[in-house]
C-alpha cells in the first residue's frame, strides 16, 4: 500500500520503492512451488521428502465456484489433489529460510502423475470442453444475406500472449494469532478480490484477511487476478505461525500467471454497393486455458470480443456466437486490451478486405460505415452515448496527410517496394462497474469502488481509494481533482491506494469507477458524517490509527511502510456503480448515480483513430 | 566463500555461497534493494549494477565474480531531495510509471554518460536496448537521457 506523497516519483527514481520482494519480515521462510510438469494427469501420491514441504490434501482449502453468466459452473482446487490440468500449475510447496534452499527441498518432493490420454475432458462439469456460450441474433440478418452486393467471409486470429509485467508476481504473509487476522502483501492490481478469495479458501471471514498493496511492477491484467499461489502463502503462515514469503521467477511467471487474448473469430458481412456494411455474422471462440479464473473470466474474453466487432459501425444486423473452450494450457485472464484487440484486428482487417474487393479508399468506406448520429443504440442494444467519428477520420486524415501518404506509397510501390497505409478506428469499453458485473452474471465480487477522503486536522487531505496503482499513476489523477474540486496544493494532499481496510469493495485498477468514485467523494464531503468521533482500534497490530490528529503507529519490521486509514474522524465514502467517460458505454449508460460535474466530462475518451502501417 | 567488494563507497567483506548471485547479495545481504530482478536471466536489464565502471547484470554474476570490484547501485546516485542530475532528467521527462525498470536505466545511462562522447539519440536508443520498459515506453527515457548529455 504505498503512500504516495509528492515525492513518491522521487523515491522511485532513487531505487527506495518498496516492491513486493523488497519485503522480507524477520524470521520469513521463503516458498518455492512444485508445478505440474505434465498437462493432464492424475495425480497418484504425493513423497514431500522433507518436513518443510507440503500440498493441498494437508493444507485443507476449500474450492472455489468458478462462474457468471452463462457459464458452466466448475470446482477449482487452489492446490489440487486429484488432477493436474495444465504445465505449471502449483501441486506442492517447499520452504526454507532462503529461496535457495527452498529450490533444493523441493526438487526432493515427488510427484507421481498418471497422465491422461489426449481428448480426456478437462472437466466432468464441460464433457465438451466449452465453459461458455453465448448467441445473440438481432434478426433481419439472412435477409441482410440475400439482399447484400457483397459478402465476404473470413477468420481472424490473435495469438496467445503474457501480459509479462516487468516485476513479476509476490506474496508475502503474516498470520497474527492472538487476532486471528493475516496480513497478506501481494502484488496484486485487485486487493479486494484477493482477500475475498483468499478468505474463501481459508473459510475464514474478509476481516480476518488483511490485503496490503506495495508499488507494482506493472500487472497490464497478469495482477488482475487471484492466484492458487496467494491462498496456499496465506495457508502456510497460518500453520506455521511465522511470515511466509514467495517471489515468482520468470519460468513460473511465463508458465503460470495467466495468458490472454486466444480468440478466433469466423466473420461474414453482408456489404451494400456503396460499401456499406448492413449485417455481420461472427463466430467467436477462444481457448481460455484450463480454467475459468475466479470468478469467471472465461466468457469476458469472447463475450468482450463479440461484443466489440464493428464497434463504431453503423449495422442493421448483428449475430454472433461466443463460446470459451477449456485446454490444457494457462487459464487465460484479463489481458490488456480483454477481446477488444481480437474484435479490432478481425473489424479493421475486414473492412480492408472489403475496400479491396470494391475498390473504395479504406478511408472513405470507414467514413462511409461509422456511426453518424449519436447517442445510437446497435441492433443487439449497445449504446454509443457520445463521440464524433467522422471529426476524428477527418482530423486523421488531415494529420496523416493521407493524400501525401498514398503519393509516398504509391512511388515507393513503382521502385518494388511494399509499403502500405493501414487504418483503424475503434472504440473501447471502460468504466466497468457493478452492474456490468451483475449483467455478467457475477455474484462473488460487487464490483463497486469506494473512496474515503479525510481532512485531518492540520488541514491536509488524506485520499484512501479502494484501486491499487500498478504504474498508472493514479495518485497524480487524484491531486489535480484534489486541485479543482476543493482547491489544494498538491503537496496538501496525500494519497493511500490499495488497502481494503481504507476502502472496502474495488472493480478495478484502471477502472475510472476509483476516479469518479474519489471525484464524488470529494464533491460532496459532508454528505455522509458519521455520527461517531472516534473509532475502535484495528486488529492488526501493524495499522496506524487515525482518531482526529492523534496518531498511534505500533512499532513492527514493517511499519514504516504500513500506514492503513483505519475509520476517520469523518469521512464520505462513495460507491460509484460506473459512470461514464468513456465514448462507449455499452450497457452502462444513463447509471451513473449521482451527478457530478466529473461525470458528465469526456476526460476519458478513447474513441481514438489510430494509423498503422502494413502491406495492404 | 569470501568475498570482499566495496558498494557505493562502502567496504563489505563476508562468506558467500559460490552460488549466490550478485543481485541476492545486494538485495538480500545488503538490503540494497534497488536493485531489481526482473527475469533473472539478463534479458530485461533491471538488475543493471555498475561493476568498475561497467554495466552489468547483477542477476547473471555470481556474487565471488564480483570479489574485489567497485560496485555501485542505484542508492549511490542520489537520494529524495538531493537527485543526481540523471534522476532529476527522468523525473523531469515522467521517463517512468511502475518505476520497476528504472534503476536498471539509470545505471545503464550513468554508463553511457561516462563515457565522455555525445550519442544521438538513434545511438541512445541502441545503447539502451539492453534495458526493458514495460510501462512507459522509451521516448521520455532516451530523451532524459540525451539531454543530460548537454
Amino acid at each position: 500500500m504505498p503512500t504516495v506523497g509528492t515525492d513518491e516519483h522521487e523515491l522511485l527514481v532513487t531505487g527506495r520503492g518498496r516492491f513486493i520482494a523488497d519485503i522480507a519480515p524477520d524470521d520469513c521462510v521463503e516458498v518455492c512451488f512444485v508445478r505440474s510438469p505434465v498437462p493432464h494427469a492424475g495425480i497418484r501420491s504425493v513423497d514431500l521428502g522433507s518436513t518443510q514441504a507440503t500440498w493441498g490434501a494437508e493444507l485443507g482449502l476449500q474450492p472455489l465456484r468458478l462462474e457468471a453468466g452463462g457459464m458452466v459452473t466448475v470446482l477449482w482446487h487452489p492446490l489440487p489433489t486429484e488432477r493436474v490440468r495444465y504445465v505449471g500449475e502449483p501441486v506442492a510447496m517447499a520452504w526454507s529460510t532462503d529461496r535457495y534452499a527452498a529450490e533444493n527441498l523441493a526438487e526432493a518432493i515427488f510427484v507421481d502423475y498418471a497422465p491422461l490420454p489426449a481428448g480426456t475432458p478437462l472437466h466432468d462439469a464441460a464433457p465438451d470442453g466449452v465453459l461458455f456460450s453465448r448467441a445473440v441474433d438481432s434478426g433481419g440478418l439472412d435477409e441482410a444475406m440475400a439482399q447484400a452486393h457483397l459478402v465476404l467471409e473470413r477468420t481472424f486470429k490473435t495469438a496467445r500472449q503474457s501480459a509479462l509485467p516487468l516485476e513479476g508476481r509476490g506474496v508475502v504473509a503474516e498470520h497474527d494469532p492472538a487476532t486471528g487476522v493475516t496480513t497478506l502483501w501481494t502484488s496484486t492490481q485487485l486487493p479486494h478480490l484477493v482477500r475475498r478469495g483468499v478468505a474463501h479458501a481459508l473459510a475464514t471471514d474478509e476481516d480476518s484477511v488483511r490485503v496490503m498493496v506495495p508499488h507494482v511492477g506493472g500487472g497490464f491484467g497478469l495482477k488482475a487476478s487471484l492466484y492458487a499461489e496467494e491462498i496456499a502463502v496465506a495457508a502456510l503462515a497460518r500453520r506455521l505461525g511465522r511470515p511466509v514469503r514467495w517471489i515468482e521467477d520468470r519460468t513460473e511467471n511465463l508458465l503460470a500467471g495467466t495468458h490472454g487474448h486466444d480468440t478466433r473469430i469466423w466473420l461474414r458481412v453482408a456489404v451494400g454497393q456503396d460499401g456499406r456494411v448492413h449485417a455481420i455474422d461472427a463466430d467467436v471462440l477462444s481457448d481460455v486455458g484450463a480454467y475459468s479464473v475466479w470468478p469467471g473470466t472465461a466468457g469476458v474474453e469472447p463475450a468482450t470480443a463479440a461484443l466489440s466487432l464493428f464497434g463504431p459501425y453503423a449495422l442493421e444486423a448483428i449475430r454472433f456466437r461466443a463460446r470459451a473452450i477449456a485446454s490444457n494450457r494457462c487459464p487465460v485472464g484479463p489481458c490488456r486490451g480483454i477481446g477488444q484487440n481480437a474484435a479490432v484486428f478481425a473489424t479493421e482487417q475486414m473492412m480492408d478486405a472489403i475496400a479491396a474487393a470494391l475498390r473504395i479508399d479504406p478511408l472513405e468506406l470507414r467514413r462511409r460505415n461509422a456511426v453518424r448520429e449519436l447517442p445510437w443504440t446497435s441492433p443487439i442494444g449497445r449504446e454509443l452515448d457520445s463521440g464524433d467519428y467522422l471529426a476524428l477520420l477527418g482530423r486523421l486524415e488531415e494529420a496523416s496527410d493521407y493524400q501525401g501518404l498514398l503519393g509516398q506509397r504509391a512511388a515507393a510501390r513503382t521502385e518494388g517496394r511494399l509499403v502500405g497505409i493501414g487504418i483503424s478506428l475503434f472504440n473501447e469499453i471502460s468504466a466497468s462497474g457493478s452492474v456490468d458485473y451483475r449483467r455478467r452474471g457475477v455474484t462473488s465480487l460487487p464490483g463497486t469502488d469506494a473512496a474515503r477522503v479525510v481532512v485531518t486536522a492540520q488541514g491536509r487531505v488524506e485520499i484512501s481509494t479502494s484501486a491499487a496503482d500498478a504504474g498508472q499513476g493514479h495518485a497524480d489523477t487524484y491531486r489535480a481533482l484534489a486541485e479543482r474540486e476543493l482547491g489544494l496544493r498538491p503537496e496538501e494532499v496525500e494519497v493511500i491506494e490499495g488497502t481494503p481496510r481504507a476502502a472496502r469493495t474495488a472493480a478495478g485498477p484502471s477502472s475510472p469507477a476509483a476516479r469518479l468514485g474519489w471525484s464524488r467523494a470529494s464533491s460532496r464531503p459532508c454528505a455522509r458524517r458519521p455520527n461517531r468521533t472516534w473509532s475502535p482500534a484495528p486488529t492488526s497490530p501493524t495499522s496506524t490509527i487515525r482518531c482526529r490528529s492523534i496518531r498511534v503507529a505500533p512499532t513492527s519490521p514493517w511499519s514504516r511502510s504500513i500506514r492503513s486509514a483505519w475509520p476517520p474522524t469523518w469521512c464520505a465514502t462513495s460507491r460509484s456503480r460506473i459512470a461514464g467517460g468513456c465514448s462507449t458505454k455499452t450497457w452502462w449508460r444513463g447509471r451513473c448515480a449521482a451527478p457530478s460535474p466529473w461525470a458528465s466530462e469526456r476526460c476519458f475518451s478513447r474513441s481514438t483513430p489510430t494509423q498503422r502501417t502494413d502491406n495492404s | 566463500m569470501k568475498v570482499t567488494v566495496s558498494v557505493n563507497g562502502r567496504p563489505w567483506s563476508g562468506e558467500v555461497p559460490a552460488r549466490l548471485t550478485l543481485s541476492d547479495l545486494l538485495r538480500d545481504r545488503l538490503g540494497l534493494t534497488g536493485t531489481h530482478v526482473g527475469c533473472e536471466q539478463g534479458a530485461c536489464g533491471a538488475c543493471t549494477v555498475l561493476a568498475d565502471g561497467e554495466a552489468v547484470r547483477s542477476c547473471l554474476l555470481l556474487a565471488v565474480q564480483a570479489d574485489g570490484m567497485q560496485l555501485t547501485t542505484v542508492e549511490g546516485m542520489g537520494a529524495p531531495g538531493r537527485l543526481s542530475s540523471l534522476q532529476a532528467a527522468l523525473l523531469r521527462h515522467r521517463a517512468f510509471q511502475c518505476g520497476f525498470c528504472t534503476p536498471g536505466f539509470l545505471i545503464s545511462a550513468t554508463e553511457i554518460l561516462g563515457s565522455g562522447r555525445r550519442y544521438s539519440r538513434q545511438e541512445l536508443r541502441e545503447l539502451l536496448s539492453g534495458n526493458l520498459c514495460r510501462c512507459t515506453g522509451y521516448e521520455p527515457i532516451v530523451e532524459a537521457v540525451f539531454e543530460c548529455q548537454r
